[in-house]
């Protein structure tokens, strides 16, 4: 099943994580978001939202510019 | 996730970089899932007031309208100090959505049942 995908750019810090919130709500339950996030702190927050909010970082930081996240959401 | 947080904002236009990153932390915590509360009291209880926020714009963040009402979509609430905001003869009818005008019992109760504080 492909991927939703969320480009937030630079957004960091509680912006970020209001942008992934948002862009979860339209994924389907156990489904995939690919996500590009390049505020430097994102590589850090993304891991720990994932933790807070239950859904599952499966790869990530990747890419050419090691910017890209995968998450499935939670089932539940 | 278990737990919540309480952040404390205390300041307003005389200080917007702390008005803004209090709601920034607050926007990190709600949009995470975690049961979040901003505690409006001394200057930031001007925040409580709709329009008030509109023209604080601190450099390198997000408008803090915008801040407060993501706030508010994430399920965040807003409290606000009673004697502080009598003090200041500010309305209710002005109240932005979600607000709501409490006395000191709300926030210590929230944080001796374990909430973590943060103060801005």
């Amino acid at each position: 099943m492909p991927a939703s995908f969320a480009d937030v750019e630079e957004m960091g810090c509680g912006s970020l994580m209001v942008a992934l919130m948002r862009a979860m709500r339209e994924v389907g339950r156990g489904e995939l978001l690919q996500v590009r996030a390049a505020d430097p702190g994102a590589r850090h927050d993304i891991p720990s939202w994932c933790r807070m909010t239950g859904h599952r970082l499966l790869d990530g930081p990747y890419g050419a510019t090691e910017d890209e996240y995968l998450i499935r959401k939670r089932e539940d | 996730m278990a737990g919540n947080l309480l952040v404390s904002v205390t300041n307003a236009a005389n200080d917007p970089d702390r008005a803004t990153v209090g709601f920034v932390v607050a926007n990190a915590s709600a949009a995470s899932g975690v049961e979040t509360s901003v505690f409006l009291s001394t200057e930031g209880v001007r925040l409580s007031q709709r329009g008030y926020a509109d023209d604080i714009h601190e450099e390198g963040f997000a408008p803090l309208r915008e801040l407060i009402d993501s706030f508010v979509e994430a399920e965040g609430t807003i409290l606000v100090c009673s004697p502080c905001f009598k003090k200041r003869d500010l309305s209710e009818e002005d109240l932005v959505e979600g607000a709501k005008i409490v006395g000191g019992a709300v926030p210590v109760e929230l944080m001796v049942n374990g909430a973590s504080c943060i103060t801005y």
